[in-house]
Formats: structure tokens, C-alpha cells, sequence
């Protein structure tokens, strides 16, 4: 049985890694035929890359829609989490499922009545330009991040003391300066896994993504899904590893910041044990 | 405990949530509003409302045989993807390396922060006519001849199972950690065998995770859009491409009636299944 359960999980998991690893593989090859074993070793594919400038444009755009909508959706979030965690009233598990729909519902569907909401809208008030706006992505990107904010938050917030707070309250802070001293440090570590996540979310989002590229402009998945439909040469290869090194990086980055450790040092209070991370 | 505000604190600090949120509802609303318009050839012209959208897409053959592809599509990925995820989940659950379980969750929840362009690129290289798996095949002497296995249903479907495989695994996976040691104890103690075991404490206490599995797997997969463009070689058309082109015809009315459609009939399938499921899981319980 034992035997049987390794194998299988062995095999499984090699299938589901193998997309990615040939990605890496791949972007070294010396081939311009994407071809497996390599032909020989080469970094002429990143070279290429990092001189094709859509690429370069689009990432930089893709970056700042990601901290738009990362804001966005985790100051919305935070804030729905604590009211959703820490206020009962009636309608609360409805609400909850509300904020959970986008991750459900088809992005196709969101994508085109996303876009013909924005191009009547913005046909109707003025100052609003048709032709190259990002604000409709950073709110549909947003959007699709809001609910991992909230599910990771209020994941940490059950598991929160509140007896931390009290103890504030009784010192003499207002609820500001509990949320500022107290709450907010001790949320850090999940805040920041959630925010990077939302990023990471709007980073990588294609889908619905595709139909505002005649208002919102192309971003970097939309630049890559062009490119793929004419040119599968290793050059995609070599972008695709350097998106998976950001991703890497910046979730790895999320982590270190987010450890409980950082988050206890920053708590005044150093006899409480803060709560552990996610 | 301070005075409440007039407003509730509850809802003023969901308020930006909620703003974020109506957006969905506005699309939902602009669907029904559009799929009202006539469709004014090459315009967005909305000055004529008929049900003439409504009337001839619900009667053209050419989008039934594309939503009833979908519709197979969506269920051939969630079969597989729940029957491979519950015995990948069950063998997790049997593990306790620590090792082998952080690396079965970072590579089952890498399609959620991979780009779905970078899966379904990474999927042409392993299953492409020069890809590892044909290399291999005809390295071994098995086949002469590529296997088509790229631009076609079989590509489509596996990048599919790979990229819902976190929505399966992980629920299940939950679902059964939380079957308590006793009960399998009292299972064995009372003479129950291994399978008996299985099919008698295990399976019934981990349906809601499969359950809760099977639905987010078959929304995900009605909704699929990139991976059968980048993968089905033009002969996988599901609906949300119909959508999209829709989209770019400026066809909107149309597009809105097919968004309604697939939003709805998903829907609708899934509270059918969840009620059947429910009631095949009760009798079986009961005998």
C-alpha cells in the first residue's frame, strides 16, 4: 500500500510539474525548436526577451495594474474581514458568499459586460477616456483578488485574541491606535501573503484581461498570448522563467515580511506569543 | 461598549468591499439589459429593444452544438479531475512526511500563481509532436508517427485537470483530515476490512469535500477560455471564445444572451447535480 501511494503520488506530481520545468528547460535551449533534450545550452532567448520592447512595456504596465489592484482589494478586504469576523449580524454569511462570487463566476462573461459597462459609462460622463484607460482592469482585477484577501484574513482573525485588544482598551487607546498598535501588526504577516496573492492575481490574469485590451491596452499575459499565437520559439521559454522567478520572488518576498517573527517585533508587548501564520 | 454609530460599524467597513463587489452586479445587469437590444449590424447601436437576440440564438443549432461542448468538456474534466484529485488526496492523507507534503502543495497549487499562457505553453512542450511524451514514445519504438495529442480535445482536457487540480485536491484533502482517528479505529475494531472501511466511513465522510469540489471544478471548466484557444488547434470552440468573438464583432446583444446562457445553465446544472448527489449519498447511507 505504501509502495503504491509513493508511485502514485510520484507520478502525479511529475505530470502536473512537468508543464513548468520543460518551460525552464526550454529557455535555455540553444534550439529555436522547442525540442526536448535541449540541443545545447544557450541565454540567447533571455537577450532577446529583455530587447523586444512590447514585452518590456507590457511588464512595467503589468506591474503597476498588479499594485492598483493588489491596494484595492486588500484594503477592501482587511476591511470587510474585520467586519465580517468580528460583528455578528444577520445577513453576515450571505455577505461572506458575495465577496466569494468572482472566484466562480466565468471570467468571460465578467470580461465582456465588464467592458461594455465601462465603454457606456464612459460614454455618458465625461473626462473619461475610451481608448487607454487601465482603471476598468485595476477594479476587474481587484475584484478577482478581493476574495482571497478575505478568506486568508479572516482565516487569521478568527484565530486572533482579542484579549490584545481589550488589554490596549483598558491602557487608554482609542480604537485607532489599537488597530495602528495592536491589530494591524499582528495581522501583518497575512495581510501581506494576501496582498502579494491579489498582485500575483492580477499579474497573471488572462482571461478577462483579454477583452479589455482595446480599452485597458495589453499586459503582459495578453503581450505572451499574442506572441504564442504566431511564434513558439524558446524566446517565450525565457519570459515565461523570468515571470516564475517574479512570482517566486515576490511571493517569496511575502513570506519573509509576512513571517510571525517580524510581526512580534514590531508588537510592543513582548510577553504576548503572537499568533502563529498561516 | 462605546454608542454605535447611526451606521452600522459593520457595514461601513464593508462598504468599500461591497462598492467592489457591485460590480458583478452591474455586469449581471448589463447582460440582461443588452441581450434586450437589437443588434444593429457593425454598431453598438441601442436604440431598437426587441427579443429578436433572444429568439435566434435560442434557435440556432450552431450554438447549442458549441454550449453542449461545453457542457462534455466541462464534465470529462471535472470526472477526472475529482477521481484523480480524491486519490492523490487520499494518498496525502495517508503520508506524513513533511517533505513530500510541502512539495505536493507548492506544485498542486502552482496553477494558481503560474499564468495560465505559461501552463498552456509549458502543456505544448510535454505533449506537442516533438513534446517529451512523443520524444519518448518513439525513443521507446512504440509509435512511428506523432501522436496527436496538442490541438486537439485530449491537450485541452489534461491542461484543464492540471489547472483544477488545487480546487479538487485541497478540499477533498481537507474534507478527510478531518475524519476523526476514532472512527476509522471503531471501523477496524468492529472487524471492518481496509476497503469495507473505505467504503463505509471514509467515502460518506468525505463527500461534502467532494462535492464541494465537483461544483468549483465544473464552473471553472464551463467558464474555460484561454486554454482551448491556445491548446484546441481551432477545434475545440467552446463558449466563452463564442463570447469573446462576440466582443470583437461588436456584437454585444448576441455576446450577452451566450453569457447569460452559460452563467445560468452552469448554475442550474450544478443545483441539479448537488440536489441528485445529496439524495444517490443519503440512500447509500442508509442501506
Amino acid at each position: 500500500m505504501k509502495l503504491a501511494r509513493g508511485l502514485w503520488l510520484a507520478v502525479t506530481l511529475t505530470i502536473l510539474a512537468s508543464p513548468v520545468a520543460l518551460v525552464v528547460i526550454n529557455s535555455f535551449n540553444s534550439s529555436p525548436f522547442s525540442q526536448f533534450p535541449p540541443a545545447g545550452f544557450s541565454l540567447d532567448w533571455y537577450v532577446r526577451v529583455l530587447n523586444y520592447a512590447p514585452f518590456l512595456t507590457a511588464f512595467v504596465y503589468s506591474v503597476a495594474l498588479g499594485i492598483g489592484a493588489s491596494a484595492v482589494a486588500t484594503v477592501a478586504g482587511v476591511m470587510a474581514s474585520i467586519a465580517l469576523t468580528r460583528y455578528g449580524f444577520r445577513g453576515r454569511s450571505a455577505l461572506a458568499t458575495f465577496f466569494s462570487a468572482p472566484l466562480i463566476a466565468p471570467r468571460a462573461a465578467i470580461g465582456l459586460s465588464g467592458y461594455v459597462l465601462f465603454v457606456v459609462a464612459a460614454a455618458h460622463i465625461g473626462g473619461i477616456s475610451v481608448t487607454a484607460d487601465p482603471l476598468p482592469l485595476v477594479l476587474v482585477h481587484a475584484l478577482f483578488g478581493l476574495p482571497l484577501v478575505v478568506v486568508i484574513v479572516s482565516a487569521s482573525l478568527v484565530r486572533y485574541d482579542r484579549a490584545l485588544d481589550e488589554a490596549a482598551r483598558d491602557l487608554g487607546a482609542n480604537n485607532l491606535a489599537v488597530f495602528r498598535r495592536i491589530t494591524f501588526p499582528l495581522l501583518r504577516g497575512s495581510i501581506v501573503i494576501a496582498a502579494a496573492l491579489a498582485f500575483v492575481t492580477s499579474f497573471d490574469e488572462t482571461e478577462a484581461s483579454l477583452f479589455f485590451a482595446s480599452v485597458s491596452g495589453t499586459t503582459l499575459p495578453i503581450a505572451m498570448f499574442n506572441f504564442l499565437e504566431q511564434d513558439q520559439t524558446p524566446t517565450i521559454a525565457a519570459l515565461s522563467t523570468l515571470m516564475l522567478a517574479a512570482t517566486a520572488l515576490s511571493l517569496g518576498i511575502a513570506l519573509v515580511f509576512g513571517s510571525t517573527r517580524s510581526a512580534a517585533r514590531t508588537v510592543a508587548l513582548p510577553v504576548v506569543t503572537p499568533p502563529k501564520g498561516p | 461598549m462605546k454608542r454605535r454609530p447611526r451606521l452600522p460599524a459593520w457595514l461601513l467597513l464593508s462598504s468599500p468591499a461591497i462598492a467592489l463587489s457591485s460590480i458583478l452586479v452591474a455586469c449581471l445587469v448589463v447582460l440582461g439589459v443588452f441581450s434586450l437590444f437589437a443588434y444593429v449590424n457593425g454598431s453598438t447601436d441601442t436604440s431598437v429593444t426587441s427579443l429578436n437576440v433572444w429568439a435566434t440564438s435560442l434557435a440556432d443549432p450552431f450554438f447549442w452544438q458549441v454550449f453542449g461542448r461545453t457542457v462534455v468538456v466541462a464534465v470529462a474534466v471535472t470526472v477526472l479531475t475529482v477521481g484523480l484529485g480524491y486519490v492523490t488526496a487520499l494518498a496525502l492523507w495517508r503520508t506524513s512526511n513533511p517533505i513530500v507534503l510541502s512539495v505536493a502543495s507548492v506544485i498542486l497549487a502552482a496553477p494558481l500563481v503560474v499564468s495560465i499562457v505559461v501552463r498552456a505553453y509549458g502543456w505544448l512542450l510535454v505533449l506537442g509532436d516533438h513534446g517529451v511524451v512523443n520524444v519518448a514514445l518513439q525513443g521507446l519504438g512504440l509509435e512511428r508517427a506523432p501522436t496527436r495529442l496538442i490541438y486537439d480535445y485530449p491537450g485541452v482536457i489534461i491542461a484543464l485537470v492540471q489547472s483544477a487540480a488545487p480546487f479538487a485536491v485541497f478540499p477533498i484533502w481537507a474534507s478527510l483530515r478531518q475524519i476523526s482517528t476514532e472512527h476509522l479505529e471503531a471501523a477496524s475494531d468492529l472487524g471492518s476490512g481496509r476497503l469495507s472501511t473505505f467504503r463505509r466511513v471514509v467515502l460518506p465522510l468525505s463527500m461534502n469535500g467532494v462535492i464541494a469540489a465537483a461544483q468549483i471544478v465544473f464552473l471553472f471548466g464551463m467558464g474555460s477560455f484561454v486554454t482551448p484557444i491556445l491548446l484546441g488547434g481551432g477545434r475545440v470552440l467552446l463558449t466563452a471564445e463564442l463570447i469573446f468573438e462576440n466582443e470583437t464583432n461588436l456584437n454585444w446583444p448576441l455576446g450577452a444572451v451566450q453569457a447569460i446562457v452559460l452563467i445560468t445553465v452552469s448554475l442550474l446544472l450544478v443545483f441539479v447535480a448537488n440536489r441528485l448527489a445529496q439524495r444517490v449519498w443519503r440512500l447509500g447511507a442508509a442501506r
